[in-house]
């Protein structure tokens, strides 16, 4: 057996630093009774990004993982509930047009498939939106409801549901878990990266604690990329061709007194870019990300004050320039990225922080005993990831491509198929004629499922031509079954469910039960 | 009919009198009611003892069962009183007590407006002549000076159980003859493995604050649930 991996390197404090930091010392500390020991080193003068504020469900898996209470994150971090995204204007340049994305699966899913059902003029005429047909979860965020009550337990759901949260109380909360856990913290600026002839990182230096050297190396250091960029040289591949979107202007917008708090994020389409409207308990998270090819950072910045109204005039706005893309390689040597370091790409479905999720748990599970195995586990991770992350680059471009907004370049030059990947003018071509199906993902890369897929191919109003085969679609009592169903449940569900800000203050007045 | 809790007034309720019925028929629609945990002991012998969540607050409260459905008791019903021992938040009925403010601990009796023991004829007078408190309200205030303080008592204990992780969803399914067999749901018990599983100072913590006997108590209280089955069987809803 070659060099056996027993101290384990984060670069980093943000989100992804402690998340890994918390999720590692859980699985690999066990309580101090391991010889696997976990430092963490954050510099106090390179500030954490601080946005990253919608999640998706892997959340919830995350946090009940590491040990973290649902009750001290909803108290401490302004955190609420989000049961999915509300996309508004996309297809068309009006307010008045919306989808649905939530978290609920269509009923049926996966057994059943309602697409082709939901197409037919009567079903669509009957039963309304796509998302509003085949789920109920749609109405419950319209009517301002929260997807759970106060009996039920700590991270139990009654509809499937993410949060909103403020980043930076997160990062601090799930620290305080980690050190907990056994991870050391230290806070130093490195400045230097020692590797040996093979380019194995064997340690770093830090500005006041001098050389931290470990077997194995982990690059939450955001934006700056410290170890997979700088010093392990890892290519970066640009998505910019697909996805325009390069800058973002983000700001916090106070409520109006009791103002309901939306369970969902808003993401309003806009001239160049799009509006996210994120709604915290304290505050609402609000941004502009746009393409600077499609407009200047001060019609950029009329818009968003536009947007957000009189409020506009008193608040404070921070641009942050991005480049879209991701590495080559996550995972290099004895170096794996995990955060921004390791791409980013626009905050659109809050996919930074599942990538977040699913790699921690990938590395948390198959952390490697030894520097062979390392080898052999880095490639499968490195060939999952760019899956992944191909994936997540084809699921944001369909969000505009469908768009019927011709009139706007943006929307126009979005439109374009050289604009497009290989994978998703295939895909598209495909579901003209045959809804899409679980095949087509490759499942076990999957970040976001066929119904993610269907809610917003259909929720912009896609439409898929079965009649070459119809007699695989003539069900049509076990569809009215499905669709009625989701009737009653949302009149059922309506009936019993609190209101969102209600929920909120309960738990902050009672927390929630564990069990 | 709606209950409507009221705080007792001198100059509204001055006529008022309080009819006593010894078979509780106020009770009858209702198939549980909150028990206190001095309780426990002597409610083991006639009802199952367990702990449900409040729906405003989600909190763990410990009650009485006395029917297995919503809306039914089969133990106050039809005039007749199949226990011996009746729970305080029962015999209190429809006096109850009210903290005057949030932040005050004083006590404040508060009445069922809506009650059907309430009338200007028959049984006891709330006030007397003089408007001041009847001997008989006098008593009843006591008991629930008393109750309050209990009542606090019984949420430490509940709170303390929640703490040591004792509590958990008590998984039954009852065996109801020809309707075949049924789930119910919502209701906790005290788990005996983690109670077995605890640490030697809590052990010693709840020996201390005298909790043993109402836990073994409520334990041994499961038992009654064949009980409200059998009076289930013989009973027909009214
Ligand atoms: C505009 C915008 C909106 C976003 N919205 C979402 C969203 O809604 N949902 C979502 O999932 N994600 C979102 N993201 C992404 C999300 O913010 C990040 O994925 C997440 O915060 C993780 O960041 P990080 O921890 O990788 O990096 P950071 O938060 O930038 O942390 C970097 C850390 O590295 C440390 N560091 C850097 N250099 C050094 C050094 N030399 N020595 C020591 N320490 C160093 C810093 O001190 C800091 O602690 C958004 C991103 C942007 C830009």
């Amino acid at each position: 057996m070659s060099k056996l991996i027993k101290k384990i390197v984060i670069v980093g404090g943000g989100t992804a630093g402690w998340i890994t930091a918390a999720m590692l010392a859980k699985q690999h500390c066990r309580g101090g009774n391991s010889d696997v020991s976990i430092t963490l080193i954050e510099s106090d003068d390179i500030p954490t990004v601080g946005v990253g504020e919608g999640t998706f469900p892997t959340m919830r898996k995350t946090l009940s993982t590491i040990g973290i209470s649902e009750t001290d994150l909803i108290r401490r971090c302004d955190a609420t509930f989000k049961q999915g995204a509300k996309f508004v204007s996309w297809r068309l340049n009006s307010d008045k047009e919306f989808y649905y994305h939530p978290f609920n699966v269509p009923s049926g899913y996966g057994k059943f498939d309602l697409t082709a059902y939901w197409q037919k003029d009567e079903n669509r005429h009957q039963y309304g939106r796509f998302a509003e047909a085949v789920d109920f979860q749609d109405q419950i965020c319209e009517a301002g409801l929260a997807p759970k009550k106060i009996v039920t337990p700590e991270y139990q759901s009654i509809l499937n549901y993410a949060y909103h949260f403020d980043a930076v109380k997160v990062a601090k909360l799930i620290q305080e878990k980690a050190v907990e856990l056994g991870v050391q913290h230290v806070v130093d600026k490195v400045i230097d990266v020692g590797q040996n002839a093979n380019e194995y990182i064997e340690f770093v230096v830090c500005e006041k604690s001098g050389k931290i050297s470990g077997d194995f190396f982990v690059d939450c250091s955001g934006f700056a990329a410290l170890l997979i960029g700088k010093t392990m040289k890892v290519p970066f591949l640009p998505t910019n061709k697909i996805l325009f979107n390069d800058t973002a202007i983000a700001t916090q917008v106070p409520y109006d007194d009791e103002e309901d708090i939306a369970c969902h994020t808003i993401a309003t389409g806009k001239e160049a870019g799009w509006i996210w409207d994120i709604g915290l308990s304290s505050r609402k998270g609000m941004g502009y990300v746009y393409s600077s090819n499609h407009t200047s950072d001060e019609n950029a910045m009329r818009t968003l004050e536009q947007h957000i109204g009189p409020k506009a005039k008193n608040l404070s706005f921070r641009k942050i320039p991005f480049n879209s893309g991701y590495r080559e390689k996550f995972w290099h040597k004895n170096c794996v990225a995990i955060g921004l370091s390791a791409g980013f790409l626009e905050p659109l479905e809050a996919s930074a922080l599942i990538l977040v999720d699913n790699s921690v748990e990938w590395i948390s599970e198959r952390l490697p005993t030894d520097f062979n195995s390392m080898e052999i586990i880095a490639k499968q991770f490195n060939h999952g990831f760019t899956k992944k992350w191909q994936a997540i680059v084809d699921f944001l471009k369909l969000h505009y491509v469908l768009t019927e907004r011709t009139d706007e370049v943006y929307w126009r030059d979005n439109m374009q198929p050289e604009s497009m990947s290989e994978r998703l003018i295939e895909s598209l071509a495909l579901w003209k004629h045959h809804p899409p199906h679980l095949n087509d993902t490759d499942a076990q890369y999957d970040v976001f499922p066929i119904a993610s897929i269907q809610y917003v191919l259909y929720g912009l109003n896609f439409k898929t031509d079965v009649s070459a085969q119809h007699y695989l679609y003539n069900d049509d009592k076990l569809a009215q079954q499905h669709f009625q169903h989701n009737l009653k449940m949302q009149a059922k569900i309506q009936a019993s469910l609190p209101n969102h800000r209600a929920l909120i203050n309960m738990i902050k007045e009672h927390g929630l039960q564990k069990i | 009919m709606t209950s409507k809790v009221v705080p007792l007034d001198s100059v509204k309720h001055c006529d008022l009198r309080v009819k006593v019925d010894r078979s509780y028929s106020h009770i009858a629609q209702q198939n549980m009611v909150p028990l206190m945990a001095f309780e426990f002991l002597p409610a083991s012998t006639n009802f199952p003892i367990v702990f449900v969540k409040q729906s405003e607050t989600g909190k763990f409260k410990s009650v009485a069962l006395m029917g297995l459905e919503n809306g039914e008791n089969v133990v106050f019903s039809d005039g007749k009183v199949k226990t011996n021992y009746v729970p305080v938040n029962i015999k209190r009925y429809p006096f109850s007590a009210g903290a005057a403010s949030a932040d005050e601990a004083s006590m404040m009796l508060c009445i069922d407006e809506n009650s059907q023991l309430l009338n200007n004829s028959e049984g006891f007078a709330i006030f007397d002549e003089g408007g001041q408190p009847s001997a008989e309200t006098t008593e009843v205030t006591q008991l629930l000076t008393d109750i309050l303080a209990r009542d606090v008592a019984s949420d430490v204990f509940v709170d303390f159980l929640v703490e040591h992780n004792l509590i958990e969803p008590a998984e039954l399914t009852l065996s109801l003859g020809e309707e075949g067999k049924r789930k119910i749901n919502g209701i906790y018990k005290i788990s005996e493995e983690a109670l077995n599983e605890l640490d030697d100072d809590v052990v010693l913590q709840l020996y201390h604050h005298k909790y043993l006997p109402a836990i073994y108590a409520h334990l041994a209280s499961l038992g009654q649930f064949n009980r409200l089955l059998q009076l289930k069987a013989n009973f027909t809803p009214s």
